[in-house]
């Protein structure tokens, strides 16, 4: 009983009024049969939903992939043949500042995936800075570019830029833990 | 027939039939086209660039698909490439 007490609270959600009528014609039928009636359509009720719901994560799945693929292409598109080569080797291009001439390292990450690179090559610090919305990572490293190389919006970015440190904080725990060791 | 310098300065300047202007959104990116040769396609594009310019984004565009994208603050129809980016944000 309390199973099938738990299936009407969970049905109520999905069936709204239909209770209603399964309980009226329940009362004018015999208790099992009534049980094993509502069981079935329960039943029904939960694998069409558990259906819509797993075709909705399929779409959803499908459309970010394709998204991804869209965004990678306009990406590619707009590097020069030196950065997309660097990119197909490491998963980061260059970019140098069209204003300061400062050296830029651009990652594939969602946070924080610029790097300044100094005059030695050690990442001095990390920028973070993105396209408002929920824009794939590859138009965020595109449109990072875009602005880092202009010489009318480098200063901008910089501006609306979160500067943290050249290692992460996972990084620095790592470095702690082997000094101890 | 060999061309003169005259008659070289003398023609049109090379204008890129097709304008393309993507516009970045959670799709990846929304494309828009335009002929340089049809009036309406540039009218259309040129309300939906002022109006995404409108909204905070920033447009950075070339005249040829190798050139550098450079910011560009009005339409100009004659560019071959327009790359519309959302408003920047820290994160």
């Amino acid at each position: 009983m309390a199973d099938l007490a738990r299936a009407r609270q969970g049905m109520g959600r999905f069936c709204g009024g239909a209770w209603t009528v399964v309980r009226a014609a329940a009362s004018a039928t015999g208790e099992g049969l009534r049980r094993c009636r509502f069981a079935a359509w329960v039943k029904d009720c939960l694998d069409a939903a558990r259906q819509r719901n797993d075709r909705a994560a399929i779409e959803e799945t499908k459309a970010c992939l394709r998204a991804k693929r869209r965004s990678l292409a306009l990406m590619l598109s707009l590097l020069s043949a030196e950065q997309r080569e660097e990119f197909r080797n490491y998963r980061y291009f260059h970019a140098i500042g069209g204003r300061t001439g400062i050296r830029y390292r651009i990652r594939v990450a969602s946070f924080a995936n610029i790097d300044i690179v100094g005059p030695n090559g050690r990442t001095m610090c990390r920028l973070c800075a993105h396209p408002a919305g929920d824009v794939p990572v590859y138009d965020v490293m595109a449109a990072q570019m875009l602005h880092l190389e202009d010489a009318a919006t480098e200063r901008a970015f910089l501006r609306s830029a979160n500067l943290h440190p050249a290692t992460s904080a996972h990084e620095r725990r790592q470095g702690w833990a082997l000094r101890v060791l | 027939m060999e061309k003169s310098g005259i008659s070289d300065i003398s023609q049109p300047p090379h204008l890129p039939r097709l304008g393309r202007m993507s516009i970045m959104d959670r799709s990846g990116h929304k494309e828009l086209t335009w002929d340089s040769a049809r009036l309406d396609e540039i009218l259309a594009a040129k309300e939906t660039f002022e109006q995404l310019v409108k909204n905070g984004y920033t447009a950075f565009g070339s005249r040829q698909k190798a050139d550098a994208r450079r910011l560009v603050r009005e339409f100009d129809p004659t560019l071959e490439e327009l790359v519309i980016v959302p408003r920047t944000v820290g994160g």
